[in-house]
């Protein structure tokens, strides 16, 4: 934020122009009984080098994933980034990238917009991508007011195993609606599917289920959505890692009618919890009760390729209180880094990360079931996150972890679930590790 | 003028039309209406068995440049939907008076179109 000095005499100037005589009279307005009537207890001036010294000292207290690996996931996940990348995003051009106005000026930002939305349709294999949205979680909650438009039903099924916080998140949105939340057990690390016939009902607007869910395991998407499409009630899927993408079948294929997640792994850092950037994509029947707009492409006057904004006419500049969402903003920094790193990848990459986190994932959790210091309480399909129970002191496994620069896994026991998770760890593993630091980790584990 | 009103038609002043026959109102936009949009490329389903109040959202149509509201000029339950309109949204510009109709209304207060205007009346309050 900038800081703008004002004069004496230019304070007095501006009064002028605004016809008060005085500051009193500009604030008369505000009551007496509210207004700070001592000065602000604020510490004394600090010269600049100072005040470097201090600044300095604080930012000297972060880590980064150099110094620390993270064996954490948990919806937020640590990628390598190419150098390329990161030289590319130093371009200023980029950091002004906000959709101004008059949208159709800027041809670059909204090609860029539209090659990700392009992207993310090729890995979901859905036809309409909103861009842009800011993170998995608003995502969802966005698809889950699209479904109750859509279906004029009043009751949204949750898997428990959809991330907590995207699951607050929801019911925060859905609270004024007045909206009847049922949440579906799990069973073996999966949502339990013969608890959703009982669930599952002619008031049901949306089932949402998370694949890789919050422990990492694959659900069964296809028996999922058909069974749920039995009621005439969409099926929502939510993706927290992307990069699983590139070797699960995609969202489009098993029968999801809208699929909401964030794009975290698509080349951004973890960036202390944010910026991150999410999409939300649809089926085309459902293009009228999306959140936001899209990037169309179509021809100009003298027949050349060119983008514009489409479906905008349902934003609340135009709408008002009848908008289909109050979202009115994006992440299009974020988005030009998806693109830069997806197209970086190519096909032929995203499948092999994909695939190479899928194994590391596979190979670490062998190693430590092996140590015998850990047991596994699900049997069940996993991408790049499993869950495991520790025999050992927990603190202690934390403090080892973090003597060799590594950052400890999930202890699943501080969100509130149902069953007993205190001695239970989730563990993301991606390509970031080696298989000596793998071999490394197990031998510290198992000390 | 000739085709920009229908003599025997009533008019609102938000730009719908009601054609009554034997109780029943058809209602549809007016040509100044769906001048003022645009091509209509959308319009929202209306259900049937619908009871509504004069004033109330029948339907909302969207443009390439606009979403708007249309409102029911008269009170009544909604017997019949245009399923041409649906189909091919476009009727509502080629033909707004005849297949771009939009809902038969039975009406249950036959009075209420005294309060609309007549095509004259209509004519004079949009300058047409």
């Amino acid at each position: 934020m900038r800081y703008i000095p004002s004069t004496e005499e230019q304070q007095k100037e501006m009064l002028k122009e605004i016809g008060v005589s005085s500051f009193e009279e500009l604030i008369e307005s505000i009551p007496e009984k509210v207004r700070l009537k001592k000065k602000l207890e604020l510490p004394p001036a600090l010269t600049e080098y100072e005040l470097e010294d201090e600044i300095v000292g604080i930012a000297q207290k972060n880590a980064d994933f150099y110094k620390l690996k993270p064996l954490i996931g948990a919806g937020a996940y640590r990628h390598f980034i190419p150098e390329a990348e990161k030289a590319l995003m130093q371009r200023e051009e980029f950091w002004t990238c906000y959709t101004p106005y008059q949208p159709e000026l800027s041809q670059a930002t909204l090609q860029s917009i539209f090659e990700f939305q392009s992207y993310i349709s090729r890995l979901t294999k859905m036809p309409v991508v909103v861009p842009s949205i800011f993170d998995g979680a608003s995502a969802t909650a966005e698809a889950a007011l699209m479904a109750l438009r859509l279906t004029h039903k009043d009751k949204i099924i949750l898997s428990s195993l959809l991330h907590p916080h995207y699951q607050e998140t929801v019911k925060t949105y859905l609270e004024p609606h007045g909206i009847n939340i049922v949440e579906l057990p799990f069973q073996n690390g999966l949502t339990a599917l013969d608890q959703l016939k009982h669930s599952l009902d002619d008031n049901t607007a949306a089932v949402i289920v998370q694949s890789p869910n919050f422990f990492g395991g694959i659900e069964d998407i296809e028996t999922l959505s058909k069974l749920t499409h039995q009621k005439k009630t969409l099926f929502i899927q939510v993706i927290t890692e992307a990069m699983s993408l590139g070797i699960l079948k995609s969202p489009g294929n098993m029968g999801a009618d809208i699929v909401a997640g964030s794009s975290q792994s698509f080349g951004l850092d973890l960036n202390f919890g944010g910026p991150h950037n999410a999409f939300l994509a649809t089926k085309k029947e459902y293009i009228r009760q999306i959140p936001g707009r899209i990037i169309g492409e179509t021809n100009d006057k003298d027949g050349k390729r060119c983008f514009v904004m489409t479906f905008r006419a349902r934003e609340q500049d135009i709408r008002r209180e009848k908008a289909t969402s109050n979202m009115c903003t994006n992440h299009n920094l974020n988005v030009t880094a998806a693109n830069i790193y997806l197209s970086l990848l190519g096909t032929e990459g995203i499948y092999q990360y994909s695939l190479i986190n899928f194994k590391k994932a596979h190979y670490l959790e062998k190693q430590l079931l092996k140590s015998g210091r850990f047991t596994n309480p699900f049997q069940y399909p996993y991408y790049n996150e499993f869950l495991v129970n520790y025999q050992g002191d927990m603190e202690i496994l934390k403090k080892r972890l973090l003597e060799n620069n590594l950052i400890p896994p999930l202890e699943v026991g501080q969100f509130t679930l149902k069953e007993d998770f205190k001695k239970s760890l989730l563990f993301a593993v991606t390509e970031i590790f080696s298989r000596e630091e793998l071999d490394k980790i197990t031998a510290i584990l198992s000390r | 003028m000739s085709n920009k009103v229908m003599e025997g038609f009533y008019y609102s002043k938000s730009d719908e039309w009601v054609k009554v026959e034997n109780g029943i109102g058809t209602v549809g936009i007016t040509f100044y209406a769906q001048d003022q949009l645009g091509d209509i490329v959308y319009a929202e389903e209306i259900k049937t068995g619908t009871h509504l109040s004069k004033g109330d959202t029948l339907t909302t149509v969207e443009s390439v440049k606009a979403v708007a509201e249309i409102f029911t000029p008269i009170s009544g339950e909604v017997i019949e939907v245009n399923g041409i309109v649906a189909n091919d949204p476009s009727q509502i510009n080629q033909d707004p008076y005849g297949n771009g109709w939009f809902a038969k209304i039975k009406m249950s207060n036959p009075e209420e179109t005294k309060e609309l205007m007549s095509a004259s009346d209509y004519s004079e309050y949009r300058k047409l």
